[in-house]
């Protein structure tokens, strides 16, 4: 089969038209010599199945930072048959000399102008046809965006495809990586002929919101502002949803799943119905919140607003021993920690790299949220729930900050780094769409893998022996909590929640599941036994005890992949266990003694 | 027509690259982004409390800190 690469800068929207020309069909391959995770995906190109293979972006084949040097490795080590080069239109005097550059490698080429739409809105003028000569290679207009161009590009590719150019060997490649100052010469020759851009510039949308977005004194202001209205429609928004997905799940159990399983025996109906549907109904119901969640982040993500933040917040990060970058992956953390994670392969200087990964697995993510929305919807008054969540956010941030500052101390660094302030963007509906059906499939995915197990193993530990009472300190589950008790007691945690927060190591959400599980209700019974079982202390210091305490095992199989250190790894799952121990610790035995 | 370094000017100046004295790594990577020895360029803001600077080279608005832009010196626009 042959292989299409695709490359480009970062902020081309290279992305987007990699969803958009496979359908978003794409599955993270495994490359012999790349060790990290690439997206790839098989398309049907004229009569022939192609591979493509989105690779990350890069400013030149320098390999200045860890992806790029990823581009290099890839190209040098596995064969490619063509090479997209996605470039972004309005910053073709930056983007040329890479396209220059790539046509070095002699491999059959398309150069792909994206955003053709913003840089004629800018006024700019590009000779398409005088590039495609001065380059050799077909150069063609296009928005990923809103599909513009889409056809004749995906002709050219399979034509670019179809040239039997011979595959350069290795060595060949290799030499060809080489080093290019003539190329900034050749571009510049070749701008001066086929670009116009007009002398001024217009005073855009960008710049008015920036003078108002990164304004010294109300910047930082409209940042938090920004986040909690965007918390606010979340839940104004989710809560309707989220009752309605509980009601079908509730619908499901008593007209389906009970008629249908009543005849199985007492302990297989428990396990199947009690255990494995009452746990991953419980964790399902707050499916729409989580991808409204994930909508308001893309959203964010999106329109160029994340390097503003990095802008915003860098003097602050700076003090931490940190840098603005930093402070955004933490901000990304709050969807997932393991993108977040792999979002840190920008930065080139490993102290910076492994604290800035040490600090992401205490970002609040998504899984986590599940649990505190229930916990203080169940544990506070309505009017009270919203400050109780906020202050956790509060507790991840100054966690994050305390740890940075400490591993700062330990092991202080520096690295110069620029950041591109993009032009801001509205994403298409088709985009958000796509977004939206990734974190749900994403969710199936671990529903299947991980939510089902694991609320079903709690369900057998809570329920075994079978002589025992279920959930009594008898079983398994009990006998373990016991266990665990010396240690759990002084937080105020209850010895039969220790089984739950074994399984949470897995899975967070399974946090939740296995509650349902402990408890034996699901849907609002739920949540008012939940509130018989624990005090509003109680319960905070259990959610700032899940907030901290080990990362997921997602979490701490990226951790272990991305830095290859057993070292740090163990570092950074024991040191949130010790934070999430004290700061628990301090907090029950505080309110208390304040008598709380 | 003073020669500076980069991270002296406030907003609304504007300059000519003179030579970027950093390491070569770094050095690179702000070639690729259009930051070269002759180019102009215009700080457009600083971040409050010794934040970074956002400078403009042609149609790319970029953040660079303040220590960074040291190493990059300038000769100042009439």
């Amino acid at each position: 089969m042959k292989r299409l690469a695709l490359v480009g800068m970062p902020n081309t929207g290279k992305s987007t038209f990699f969803n958009r020309l496979t359908g978003a069909s794409a599955r993270v391959g495994n490359w012999p010599g790349v060790t990290v995770d690439l997206y790839a995906a098989k398309i049907l190109l004229g009569e022939s199945m192609v591979e493509v293979v989105d690779l990350p972006g890069l400013y030149d084949l320098h390999g200045y930072s860890g992806d790029e040097q990823v581009v290099r490795r890839f190209l040098e080590s596995q064969p490619v048959d063509a090479l997209a080069v996605v470039l972004n239109a309005g910053q073709i005097e930056h983007q040329l000399p890479l396209a220059l550059q790539l046509t070095h490698l002699g491999l059959p080429l398309v150069v792909l102008l994206n955003m053709s739409d913003e840089a004629r809105a800018m006024g700019l003028s590009i000779d398409a046809e005088g590039l495609a000569a001065g380059l050799g290679c077909r150069v063609i207009a296009v928005s990923a965006k809103y599909g513009h161009g889409y056809g004749v590009a995906r002709e050219a590719l399979r034509e670019a495809l179809a040239n039997p150019a011979p595959r350069p060997s290795l060595e060949e490649l290799h030499s060809r990586l080489g080093g290019d100052d003539a190329v900034v010469e050749q571009a510049d020759a070749l701008l001066a002929d086929t670009v116009v851009r007009p002398r001024q510039m217009a005073p855009n949308l960008s710049a008015r919101i920036d003078r108002l977005a990164l304004h010294p004194l109300w910047g930082i202001p409209l940042f938090i502002a920004a986040l909690l209205g965007m918390f606010q429609l979340v839940y104004t928004l989710g809560a309707p949803l989220q009752d309605a997905v509980a009601w079908c799940l509730d619908g499901i159990r008593t007209l389906l799943l009970e008629p249908l399983a009543g005849w199985l025996p007492a302990p297989l109906y428990g396990l199947l119905v009690e255990g494995a549907w009452d746990g991953l109904a419980t964790v399902a119901s707050f499916v729409p919140v989580i991808v409204l969640f994930f909508l308001a982040m893309a959203l964010i993500e999106d329109s160029g607003y994340l390097s503003r933040i990095a802008f915003l917040t860098d003097a602050l990060m700076s003090r931490l021993g940190l840098d603005g970058r930093g402070f955004v992956m933490l901000l990304m953390g709050f969807g997932c920690n393991v993108p977040a994670l792999m979002g840190t392969r920008v930065m080139r200087e490993r102290r910076l790299r492994w604290l800035t990964m040490l600090i992401i697995p205490l970002s609040l993510c998504s899984a986590r949220l599940q649990v505190f929305v229930f916990l203080t919807t169940a544990l506070f008054t309505p009017h009270q729930a919203p400050w109780v969540l906020a202050a956790l956010y509060l507790v991840s941030f100054v966690a994050a900050f305390v740890t940075a500052w400490l591993g700062g101390r330990v092991a202080p660094c520096h690295e110069p780094f620029v950041l591109e302030l993009p032009p801001y963007r509205l994403p298409t509906l088709r985009q958000i769409a796509l977004r939206s059906w990734q974190e749900v499939h994403h969710f199936l995915m671990r529903a299947t893998r991980f939510i089902v197990i694991g609320v079903t193993l709690v369900w057998v530990l809570t329920h075994y022996p079978h002589d025992a009472v279920a959930g009594g300190p008898a079983t398994l589950a009990g006998m373990f909590g016991q266990w665990m008790e010396p240690l759990l007691a002084p937080l105020g945690i209850d010895q039969t929640m220790a089984v739950v927060l074994l399984f949470g190591f897995v899975a967070k959400e399974i946090v939740l599941g296995a509650l349902a599980v402990l408890v034996g209700a699901d849907g609002d019974a739920l949540t008012q036994l939940v509130g018989t079982r624990m005090d509003a202390v109680q319960g905070f210091s259990l959610m700032l005890f899940v907030l901290l305490y080990t990362p997921c095992l997602s979490t701490v199989a990226t951790l272990k992949s991305e830095t290859r250190s057993l070292a740090f790894t163990t570092v950074a799952v024991v040191w949130p266990l010790l934070l999430a121990w004290g700061a628990s610790f301090a907090f029950y035995q505080g309110a208390r003694l304040l008598g709380f | 027509m003073s020669v500076v370094t980069l991270d002296t000017l406030s907003p609304g100046h504007e300059a000519t690259i003179e030579s970027l004295d950093l390491d070569a790594g770094f050095r690179q990577r702000l070639q690729a982004l259009g930051l070269r020895c002759g180019r102009p360029l215009s700080v457009e803001r600083q971040a409050a409390l010794g934040g970074p600077l956002v400078v403009r080279v042609g149609p790319v608005q970029l953040m660079l800190r303040r220590c960074d832009a040291h190493g990059i010196t300038v000769r100042l626009s009439a």
